[in-house]
């Protein structure tokens, strides 16, 4: 019973990081229809940013996080603005190629300024608490609530506030939304910057986790987190949570169930086999509806 | 026709690769006037339109209460008074009628009362859309969608709005119930310059009336007089 409570705890560690940084995947998407396939290495950013503040500032949990996202934030801001709007016109498939270039330009210009694998210190004290045989650590008790708080507050922004409405009604239709008086731009920049912010927050939630970190951290991650969002349903915010904590969960299961290196084979496997029925994953909707 | 000219283009040409839509063309329109852009489908009437509110580059002069539209941005022309019902009606159905009326009302942050009496007003002109409020806009039918499209552009509050076929796809009760509300619309003080392929109609309401042949002017003047024009009533209104 405590194995099975403490398997769950660690699904819900996994698919938190997951959905933090599937949400970035599906945002982007939603008003733009880009993949970034940058997204992964922003997440790797983020892991920096908290190295840069533990090991090298010193500074606080609190501030480490905040710093972590907003630089990646800004990061991410950046590249939207010099490599994603000057195409936006373009045909998706160089909007594609633009985005799988950037990030082969983060990861390589991270290698060049710091080409070692880092050892991140650890922020939090380390301290356990034990439930009936169900031990709870304090990174993992502070990665699955501030999660859950990042992804409460995003549904509440995007379903109830000004800038939410006018980024849903971006994804309904860009053209006419200047003709609200809505700039367009500002929503998309917007978009951005929360969409890295969260990927620069899961990047210090992994580094607290699995602390040594290196430029090419993000591929695989990014690759399993823009799977999650696609499971999810690509371009629906509760979907890439949902997505999130699924993979987490098979994973989890795979990982307990057979020798780890299996672990990759029957997530992507079950992934897979779900999108045939599903394809435009559980909570999508197929876009031609819009029409 | 003494009255002040709110919006005025000069030799307008607006084109999409070697195709011009819009080839040159000229003409004002006044204060508080019903202004009818008339014509075939793919005479430039949309382009026009499209160009007036900063949607499609153009060349040429465009200018509104005396100041030059060119190269102004979209949602900045709105804050300069032109609001925008486009071809199609443009709603957006993912939010519902009450989320795509304030979006409307987007640049008046700070005019909460104003806000809410007029969407009381848009409420009140269209029943329909109150019984609906809270749901998707994409669910509603051909002629609510319209109702909602004009309503959302009452919440921006400009001067002059800009009605791209408000009768599409409408059955002609529907036709005639918007019809009277863009009348009711210019009543309280907006200019309107209407784009329409239902000729009869778009001329029976409006002060003045241009006629769109292959991206210029064919014929222009009063539409009274436009109504009686043999070539007119030939090609467009077939008696």
């Amino acid at each position: 019973m405590a194995y099975i409570s403490q398997q769950l705890l660690n699904m819900l560690q996994l698919g938190s990081i997951y959905a933090v940084i599937a949400l970035g995947y599906t945002m982007v998407y939603g008003v733009l229809s880009l993949i970034n396939f940058a997204h992964g290495d922003l997440f790797m950013i983020g892991a920096f940013l908290c190295f840069i503040a533990t090991a090298k500032l010193h500074l606080p949990f609190v501030v480490v996080i905040v710093v972590a996202a907003i630089g990646t934030a800004a990061i991410g801001v950046a590249v939207e603005r010099l490599a994603y709007r000057p195409l936006r016109d373009a045909p998706k498939v160089s909007a594609i190629i633009t985005a799988l270039g950037v990030g082969v330009f983060i990861e390589n210009f991270t290698l060049a300024l710091s080409p070692y694998p880092r050892h991140v210190p650890s922020v939090l004290p380390n301290v356990c608490w034990n439930f009936n045989g169900l031990t709870v650590s304090s990174i993992q008790a502070v990665i699955v609530v501030l999660s859950v708080l990042l992804m409460a507050a995003l549904d509440f922004i995007v379903r109830k506030t000004r800038f939410g409405t006018a980024m849903r009604a971006l994804e309904w239709d860009m053209k006419t939304l200047p003709l609200m008086g809505v700039p367009v731009n500002t929503i998309i920049a917007l978009t951005f910057a929360i969409g890295a912010g969260f990927g620069g927050a899961a990047g210090t939630m992994y580094a607290m986790s699995f602390p040594v970190i290196d430029p090419y951290m993000g591929i695989m991650i990014g690759w399993k987190a823009f799977i999650a969002a696609v499971v999810g349903g690509i371009g629906n915010i509760r979907g890439a949570m949902l997505g999130g904590y699924i993979l987490g969960a098979v994973e989890t299961v795979a990982a307990v169930a057979l020798p780890s290196t299996y672990r990759d084979v029957i997530a992507f496997t079950l992934l897979l086999i779900l999108l045939i029925f599903r394809p435009n994953g559980i909570l999508g909707v197929p876009k031609t509806l819009k029409v | 026709m003494n009255e002040a000219v709110v919006l005025s283009i000069r030799n307008l040409t607006v084109s999409y690769g070697t195709i011009k839509a819009v080839r040159g063309i000229s003409f004002d329109v006044r204060q508080g006037q019903i202004a009818a852009l008339i014509g075939a489908n793919g005479a430039g009437k949309s382009s026009l339109l499209q160009a007036i509110s900063g949607m499609v580059p153009f060349d040429g002069e465009i200018y509104f209460k005396g100041k030059k539209l060119n190269g102004t941005r979209a949602d900045k022309i709105v804050s300069l008074g032109i609001t925008h019902v486009p071809e199609g009606r443009g709603i957006f159905g993912s939010l519902t009628v009450k989320e795509n009326l304030t979006l409307g009302a987007w640049l008046r942050k700070k005019d909460i009362e104003g806000v809410k009496r007029d969407y009381e007003h848009v409420i009140e002109l269209f029943p329909r859309l109150g019984q609906r409020i809270g749901q998707l806009s994409g669910t509603l039918s051909g002629g609510e969608q319209q109702m909602l499209a004009i309503g959302r552009a009452m919440m921006s509050k400009g001067d002059l709005m800009l009605l791209d076929e408000p009768s599409m796809g409408l059955s002609p009760v529907l036709a005639d119930e918007i019809f009277r509300i863009i009348e009711e619309i210019n009543k309280s003080g907006v200019t309107i310059l209407l784009v329409e392929q239902n000729a009869f109609m778009a001329l029976q309401l409006a002060d003045y009336g241009c006629v769109m042949e292959n991206g210029e002017i064919a014929l222009e003047g009063a539409a009274a007089a436009l109504l009686d024009d043999p070539r007119v009533r030939q090609a467009y209104l077939g008696v």
